[in-house]
């Protein structure tokens, strides 16, 4: 097959340093991109003229699958949609599922639902300080971020099992209660990893070469940032308030008392900042939600086999690791769902890495693409 | 603001440019309109004040084959005023057409083209409607209800 993609890059022949423009395929087997995502470069000398994302090599269909399933088998494949935060899109299923159905949850489910959501945001920004400092370079900080990330899964596995698809978050509650041992261990872990983070940013914060790398590199403003659909820490990095958990509270994120982390320069290092700065509110979060953690039932009394009404619809939106996470459900009164929608943070912040990229150098996509926390499964489904 | 008095103001701010506006059950407050009245209606809830909104948070669209109509779905978000909004538009399922909202918000451009890519509905003056999960040779749209599987989707007896 030709690739009718490339032949449609059309070069103007203009170039600044009397050389050839020319086209550069990034992906989709790129070792330093996340996942399988393939970027089509348009390239004058080392100067970027046009990124052109192309998607699809991930994509699985999940949605359509998703509308032959019972809305409890769907919850399998929502840990597909973002397998580094899994949590989190449990949750926004499962909350989505609940609402349409007019299902609440008992306490206890909702307080560990907090602590593992907000365990699971703890994990995915590692990852991702890890894997954006290797971007640009520093492949220290990866394995420091490994290193404390192991510990989070290791408190995932105690509890449901498995360390990267969890299915543990389910419609009406969770999978199973938390071992005796687990609020010890977590408290444990929270005050081990606390001092951790000064550490990370001891590396990179005010390091010169990550600063000169980051600072004033893809600046987003935030009119612009608003209106192609940046949302999640990424936009918080340009000063725009938009964290679900403050504007629209789900589970008992009005009862516990955390910041928004705002920055306003709107470039890499503001971006990278915001999530830093999450990390320190997620802890506080995960102690309030321990301290009000009380004996329970996990599971809501439902019905054996879940319908939901004829003609009902329900878009419920949750804050993800990486940014506003919404699922859009349409229920035809039978056991499975007629239309499942994700709408992925990746998917939209993706969408401006062409014009962030516009006129810099080859290196800056990577800590472009890097500081907007993009995962590959998400963006193509 | 509650979303019966969200309703009523919207009642009354878009009296000829609205279908019709409801509360559902589960609480969301759904905007009805044809194609004639989709653009300038958008523009409108963006522009003007006390609904400024801002965010285009999705757009997707839902095939109904007996009904021979494709819906689009687009939900809004107000940063400034926190509130939720959910426009929908019939299409005609054979020939389906519709304006793109790339205008008023930029995040629709690839919105439209993953519903086009899906759907097979074409939004008029968009600046790239390519395929965008699917080969761009590709024939058939995978989320219509009538989409020939190929033996790829097992269903679960």
């Amino acid at each position: 097959m030709t690739d009718l993609l490339l032949s449609q890059v059309k070069l103007s022949g203009e170039s600044q340093f009397g050389t050839d423009e020319y086209v550069v395929n990034m992906g989709p087997q790129h070792p330093a991109t996340h996942g399988v995502l393939r970027l089509i470069v348009k390239l004058d000398g080392e100067t970027v003229k046009e990124t052109i994302p192309v998607l699809g090599y991930l994509h699985r269909s999940i949605e359509k699958i998703s509308e032959n399933r019972t809305y409890p088998q769907c919850i399998t494949y929502t840990d597909r949609v973002d397998y580094v935060s899994a949590m989190s899109v449990n949750l926004a299923f499962a909350l989505a599922t609940e609402r349409l159905m007019g299902i609440e949850a008992p306490a206890r489910a909702q307080w560990l639902r907090m602590v593992f959501v907000e365990l699971q945001r703890l994990a995915s920004h590692l990852l991702w300080m890890g894997a954006f400092a290797g971007d640009i370079g520093a492949l220290t900080p990866f394995l420091y971020g490994l290193r404390e990330r192991e510990r989070i899964l290791d408190l995932f596995e105690m509890t449901c099992g498995q360390r990267l698809t969890y299915n543990y978050i389910r419609i009406g509650g969770v999978m199973i209660d938390v071992l005796p041992e687990f609020v010890p261990k977590c408290r444990a872990f929270l005050d081990y990893f606390e001092p951790k983070i000064a550490e990370y940013e001891g590396l990179l914060t005010y390091n010169p070469i990550f600063l000169e790398r980051t600072k004033g590199v893809g600046v987003i403003s935030p009119e612009v940032g608003i209106n192609a659909g940046i949302c999640g820490p990424s936009l918080r990095g340009s000063g725009v308030s938009c964290d679900v958990r403050k504007q629209q509270p789900y589970l008992f994120y009005d009862q516990v008392k955390f910041n928004e982390c705002l920055e306003t320069a709107g470039d890499c290092w503001s971006r990278y900042k915001v999530r830093m700065n999450e990390m320190r509110e997620s802890i506080s979060i995960i102690r309030q939600s321990l301290d009000r953690l009380e004996p329970g039932p996990i599971e809501a009394k439902m019905p054996p086999v879940l319908k939901a009404p004829t003609n009902s619809e329900i878009y419920s939106r949750i804050e993800s690791s990486r940014g506003e996470m919404g699922v859009y459900l349409v229920g035809d009164g039978t056991a499975k769902p007629w239309k499942v929608k994700y709408r992925c943070a990746s998917f939209s912040n993706l969408y401006l890495l062409d014009e962030l990229t516009r006129g810099w150098k080859v290196a800056d996509i990577m800590a472009v693409l890097g500081s907007l926390d993009m995962i590959v499964p998400e963006v193509d489904r | 603001m509650t979303n019966d008095e969200l309703k009523s103001k919207l009642e009354a701010d878009f009296k000829d440019q609205v279908q019709s506006v409801v509360v559902t059950a589960q609480k969301e407050l759904v905007i009805t309109a044809t194609v004639a009245q989709y653009l300038s209606l958008c523009k409108q809830l963006r522009d003007k004040s006390g609904y400024e909104m801002n965010h285009l948070s999705s757009l997707t669209a839902v095939d109904y084959p007996k009904e021979n109509k494709i819906t689009v779905v687009s939900h809004l978000w107000s940063y400034k005023n926190c509130f939720q909004l959910t426009v929908k538009v019939d299409v005609d399922r054979g020939n389906s057409s519709i304006p793109t909202l790339f205008g008023i918000w930029a995040s629709a451009n690839w919105f439209e083209r993953e519903v086009f890519d899906l759907y097979g509905v074409v939004f008029e003056g968009h600046p790239n409607l390519r395929r965008i999960m699917m080969p761009d040779d590709y024939q058939k749209f995978p989320l219509r209800k009538d989409f020939a599987d190929d033996g790829f989707i097992v269903k679960p007896s």
